[in-house]
Order: C-alpha cells, then structure tokens, then sequence
C-alpha cells in the first residue's frame, strides 16, 4: 500500500524536527495512510521506530511520496534526489553559515553542504513545505516552486508546570529584579551574548538585581564557553544561570517563573520559545529578525535594533506597566490561537493528501 | 515540476500565511535603526574577541579538523576478464602468442593493481598513524595549558584590589613627553580612572585597557574631568590588547594590577610588549603594591587563587633592563603602598 513516509537525518526525542516529525508519522497514520520513518543516523532513543533509509529502496511502493524534513546537511538529500518518488521538502530552515564562521569551522562547512543540499533537491520537489513565510523565501529561492507555510507540528499545549519544578526554579532566583529568560540553543546566531550585554547594562542603570536565565544547550561548544567568560568579565557570574538538560516540566517552571522572555535571535526559522512564551502568559521583548515578528504577531515589544540600552529599556518599561504586560499577554494568547499549533499536524497531513491527489490527477509534475 | 495553481497560496497556515498575513506589531516597535553608542559598542566589541578564531587553538583545531581520514578503500578497476574476440583470432600459429600476450597484459594489469592497492594501505596506515600522533598531541597540549590557568578565572571574578596611585598622580605627567595626539598614552588596567584622570590632564591623548566590566562601563558612560579628548576604554586583558597595537606608536604606557596579579611569564609578556609599542625614549611606568601589603588588599579568593604575586621594585628594574629598557628607576611609595618603576624604551 503506498505511503507517504519522512526522511529524517536524525530523530531525536524533545527535539523540534525530531517531535515535528513523530506527529507529523501519528496524523498520517491516523488518517489511514501508511507513514516510516527513515533516518540515516540512528538514535538509540528512537531507533525501535526508524529505519535505514537504505532499506527504503527494497520497501518502495509505487505512487509512495517522501517528505525529507531539511534542517541540516545530510547524503539523504542527494539520495532523495535521485529517488522516482515524489519528493516533498518540509523545510525548517539551515542556518547561514557566516554565523558560525568565527566559532566553528566544521559547522560552517556543514551549513555550507547543507545550503549546497537544498539548492540540488528544491528543483526537484514537487512540494516544499516551510514553517513560516520567512524561511518559505529560502525555498522559494532554492528553485522550489510550490510551497505551503505550515507552522511546526508536535509542539506540546502549554501544561502547568508541577509544583515541585516551579518550588525549585524559584528557589534557584539569583535576584529580586526582573527575572530575564532565554531558550535556545547556545549557538551564534542566537545571540545570547547581546542578551547578557542588555542585562549587564539593566543593572548597571535601572535594576540592579535583573538576573537572567538561559536554559539551552551548547549546539556550539565553543560560543557556549565565550559566554560563561563574557558574563564572568560582566561580572555577571552570580547573575546568569546556565540551564540545560531540562524536560517539560521544568521548562514550563523556568516561562512560569520569569517576568519576561528576552529572544535577540539573528535568524529564526519560526521561533518556538515565542509560542511556549504565549503559551505560559509571559510576555516578550525580541529583536524583529527572521520568523520572529510573523509569529509574534504582536504579542510583545519587537525592536528593530538590539543595542544593549534599548533592550534594557524595553524590558524597564514592560516590567513598570503592568497594565500593558497584560495587554500583551492577552494578545498572545490570542496569536496562540490564531497560529492553531494544535491543528498544524492535522494541516500537515491535509498539505500532503491534497499534493497526493493532484499529483495523482496529473496537477503536479513529478 | 512547475504548477501554475502554486499549491501553496491556499495551503497557508492561519496566522502565519498569506490567507491571514501576521497582525502589524501591536506591542509596539521601537523605532529607528542605528548604531550603538561608543560604550555599547565597546560592549559587543569585548565578546567579539572572546571569538576562537584566528588564536593558536582556533588554528590548530581547524588544522585538525581539515585532516581527513585517508582513502582506504582500493581505487583500482575489477579485471574485466578475458578478451570477448577471444575465439575470433583463430587458432593458427600466432593465437598461442596472441593469447599469452593477453594474458601477460591482464597479469600485469593485476600485479598494478595489487602494487597500488598495497601501496595505499601502506600510505593510509601511515596517515593514520600521523593522525594518532597529532591528536595525542592535541591532548598533551590541552592538559599543559590547563595547568597553567586550572580555575580559569576571568580578572572580574577574582577581586583583587586596584592599586592605589595616590603617590604618583601627581607626577605622572612630568614622567612623559610633550603629548602628541597621534601617539596615545596605554593606562592599563584603568581602574577606576584616577591614573586616566592624571595623564589626560597632562594634555595626553589615552588608551585604557579593564578587563573588569563594571569599572569599563563607568569609565565609558562617566564623562572624564580635565577636558580634552575623552579616552578611549578597552574592555579586555591588558596583554591582550597591547599584542594588538603597532611597535613604537605610543607616548608611553602605565602598567598597574595587571602587573600583580598575573603568573611571572605573562609580567615578562607584558614588559616585552610594553616596550615594543613605545616610542624610543619614552616612558613604561610600573605602578606595583608593596610585597608586604599584597595579602591585606585581597579578598579570600583572590589570596587563594590569584596566579602571581606582586615583585619587588628592584626585580622590576632587573626584568626591565633584560628586555631592553634603558634608564630603570625605584621610585618608593611615600604615603601610600604602590612603588613606581619608571624606564625607558631603548632605541
């Protein structure tokens, strides 16, 4: 029986592609249609519901159509490629290597191969599918023609974090002022560093006791160490926590316990801590780069530049009028809404039975 | 692969496509695009350098990682077996010839092939016996330099106390030349700018160099007394920076903190830079605490963990006349418990 199944270079748990694709498998498999999928990498976690995509060739049926969930660099695209299939590319974004450059030179190359990869297979997709109108520019200008923006799938509802979780973050609060947080990879074009710069100049002018949170982990190892030194030369070392490794719970406990959600991102694909910020009533000053301002919609203070003073004097003004945090977060959970994370699994699966059946009528070359 | 009904003009998510385009920002955007101020940018500037790239371990790292593992696998092509007109040739007088030189050429055709394929195996064993040696090497290195900084402290996180110049402000400026504005004055660690202070009011243009955040931004935001141009702040080691600036274009540089607190190979890196960015003839002034008052201006970590230890004035001297500098002098601290070396570049 034809299937529509995913190729994925790795499938890990509690990550966003690795979750995006398990509901993304659950959804077709609920609407009856048989859905693998395929990795290249194995992950021990994950490896009882993967297989090779090598085996794939020996399993293909006719009128199959793959969907290659790109983010990164992977021999699978070109193989893809290759493929008789329907190729479909759900595209969540690579980021441009120049942000890398300075830190990590295997990466870079990576992100490089990874561009390379997307301009060889977009021209060959009959369908690409983009997280947000921002990164579907990317495709577009890969050479893919027809393109759906479908936010991300398998981003858990916001849950009340357990009382312990939130007992215990709020025990580890590092001051009485405003509590900053940030999710996200550690990584450059994150820029956690303009964050601690912004926070050293709140203390240094408005709140003397504005602490900050950075829960992430240290995609880059080498960016990771550079900002443990740069708050150390802030003399921010009893200010900034450096969190990772955390699960659901005590993730909701870290959005429940902040006052604000400070993301100054470069290049952001879609912005997941923005909705998990809506989700959990908190509001957001972010810097208005890649998907951030489409998915903020509103739902916050977006600044055109992130000088380290403007940040520290938005997030003064949030913290001084109450009224307006709430104004705020009562317009995020209405952008919540209206982005439907919920249904973006079961659209996902409508996007793809609907390229199916117009592939299957001639509508769409392959 | 073209569609002239794109399928994905309808297929939009709510909210985030074309059918129901983002809300205009509600929240409010601050408006206007523009460069940092000269603090701000200092700021960012402090964390760019903090950048691997370009440094001895960016080098070596990236020469490592550029090191593939060799070609193992045998380039050479399969024998394609016995000619197809084999049998066309006939079977005169000439086919044994014919035959065996056949045979001859796809002999030495695998003789090749088996010369090539052991002498890659030979090359690959080589490689990665190469590739062993430098990652030992790598490791050798990596425990050795955390054995000189095992705590890896940053400056800001071990509070010693700034010197105090009580003594020497006031003559400070009579150790350096008429002041040109081209070739600045190096205050390094600036502190909390008395030392700055006392060199701008001398009509000298400075450079100061903190590796403390907070005593940089006060020194960037506070505008300095005396008039003149304000001086320009580097947030960063003092070492560091000096590697950064041109052989003999500065009018002299003040050296204090750093001086004592660094492990005795970074003090004799800071004199040999020192006098490589002064002008000939130009003062180095070494601004150090008196050995007996060292432990009392320390916190407890700082006492613990600091690397060096303040050196006695003549040692100074001493270090200074081995690298070149010419004219040392002890000045003594008279009120306060910072003495002065002064010397000059030699030519």
């Amino acid at each position: 029986m034809r299937g529509i199944h995913q190729f994925v270079p790795m499938l890990h748990r509690h990550d966003a592609v690795g979750e995006h694709s398990r509901a993304l498998r659950d959804g077709l498999h609920a609407s009856g249609v048989p859905s693998v999928i395929y990795t290249e990498i194995p992950d021990p976690a994950t490896m009882d519901e993967t297989r090779h995509y090598l085996k794939y060739g020996s399993e293909a049926e006719a009128g199959d159509v793959l969907v290659y969930q790109f983010a990164t660099d992977s021999e699978m695209a070109g193989w893809l490629a290759a493929r008789p299939e329907t190729i479909v590319v759900n595209y969540h974004g690579v980021t441009p290597p120049e942000y890398f450059a300075p830190w990590n030179n295997a990466i870079t190359r990576l992100q490089v191969g990874a561009q390379q990869r997307l301009a060889d297979l977009a021209p060959r997709a009959a369908l690409g599918i983009a997280d947000s109108e921002f990164i579907s520019a990317e495709l577009r200008d890969a050479g893919c023609t027809n393109i759906a923006v479908v936010s991300v799938a398998g981003i858990p509802a916001p849950a009340e974090p357990s009382p312990e979780a939130l007992d215990r973050v709020r025990s580890r609060r590092l001051g009485a002022g405003a509590a900053w947080l940030s999710v996200g990879r550690w990584a450059p074009n994150k820029a956690h560093h303009q964050t601690l710069a912004a926070l050293f100049v709140a203390r240094a002018t408005a709140d003397p006791g504005a602490t900050l949170t950075l829960v992430g982990s240290p995609t880059e190892p080498a960016y990771a160490t550079a900002l443990r030194r740069y708050a150390a030369v802030l003399g921010l070392a009893d200010a900034v926590s450096f969190v990772s490794h955390v699960d659901d719970d005590e993730l909701a406990a870290h959005y429940r316990a902040a006052d604000v959600l400070v993301m100054l991102s470069d290049h952001e694909g879609f912005g997941v801590p923005l909705v998990e910020a809506m989700g959990h009533g908190l509001p957001v000053v972010a810097f208005d780069a890649g998907a951030v301002g489409e998915v903020l919609g509103g739902a916050g203070i977006l600044l055109e530049e992130k000088h380290p003073r403007r940040v520290a004097e938005a997030v003064a003004r949030l913290m001084a009028e109450p009224a307006e945090r709430e104004r705020l977060v009562g317009v995020g959970r209405d952008r919540l809404r209206a982005i439907g994370l919920d249904q973006s699994g079961k659209r996902l699966v409508e996007v793809l039975l609907t390229a199916r059946t117009r592939r299957d009528q001639g509508m769409i070359q392959v | 692969m073209s569609d002239p009904d794109p399928i994905g003009d309808d297929l939009t998510v709510p909210g985030t496509g074309d059918g129901d385009p983002a809300p205009a920002p509600g929240g409010g955007t601050e408006d206007g695009r523009g460069s940092p101020g000269p603090d701000e940018a200092e700021l960012l500037a402090a964390f760019d350098r903090l950048r691997p790239q370009g440094s001895l371990q960016w080098g070596f790292d990236d020469a490592m990682r550029r090191i593939a593992r060799p070609e193992t696998g045998s380039t050479v092509a399969p024998w394609d077996g016995l000619p197809d007109d084999l049998w066309e040739r006939g079977r005169s007088a000439l086919i044994g010839r014919r035959f065996a030189g056949d045979v001859t050429r796809v002999l030495a055709d695998l003789l090749a092939a088996d010369a090539r394929t052991a002498a890659a195996a030979a090359a690959a064993g080589v490689n990665v016996a190469t590739w062993d040696a430098l990652r030992y090497l790598a490791a050798r290195v990596d425990r050795l330099e955390g054995r000189l900084d095992p705590a890896r402290l940053e400056a800001a996180e071990l509070p010693t106390k700034a010197p105090d110049p009580v003594d020497w402000v006031g003559v400070i400026g009579s150790w350096l030349g008429p002041p040109d504005s081209a070739f600045p004055v190096v205050v390094g660690e600036s502190g909390d700018g008395v030392l700055v202070g006392a060199v701008r009011a001398a009509g000298h243009r400075v450079l100061a160099v903190e590796p403390r955040g907070e005593s940089a931004w006060a020194s960037l935001t506070v505008p300095a007394a005396g008039g003149g141009p304000p001086a320009e702040v580097v947030l960063g080691e003092v070492l560091d920076h000096l590697g950064t600036i041109p052989d003999h274009s500065c009018a002299g540089v003040v050296l204090a903190g750093c001086v004592d607190r660094v492990e005795l190979s970074a003090k004799v890196g800071l004199l040999g830079e020192a006098l490589r960015v002064t002008r000939a003839g130009d003062p180095v002034v070494i601004l150090t605490v008196d050995q007996s008052a060292w432990d009392e201006g320390l916190s407890p970590p700082a006492r613990d963990l600091a690397p060096g230890r303040p050196l006695h004035p003549e040692t100074w001297s001493l270090l200074l006349r081995r690298s070149g500098a010419v004219g040392a002098a002890w000045h003594r601290a008279a009120s306060g418990t910072v003495h002065a070396v002064v010397a000059r570049a030699g030519p």
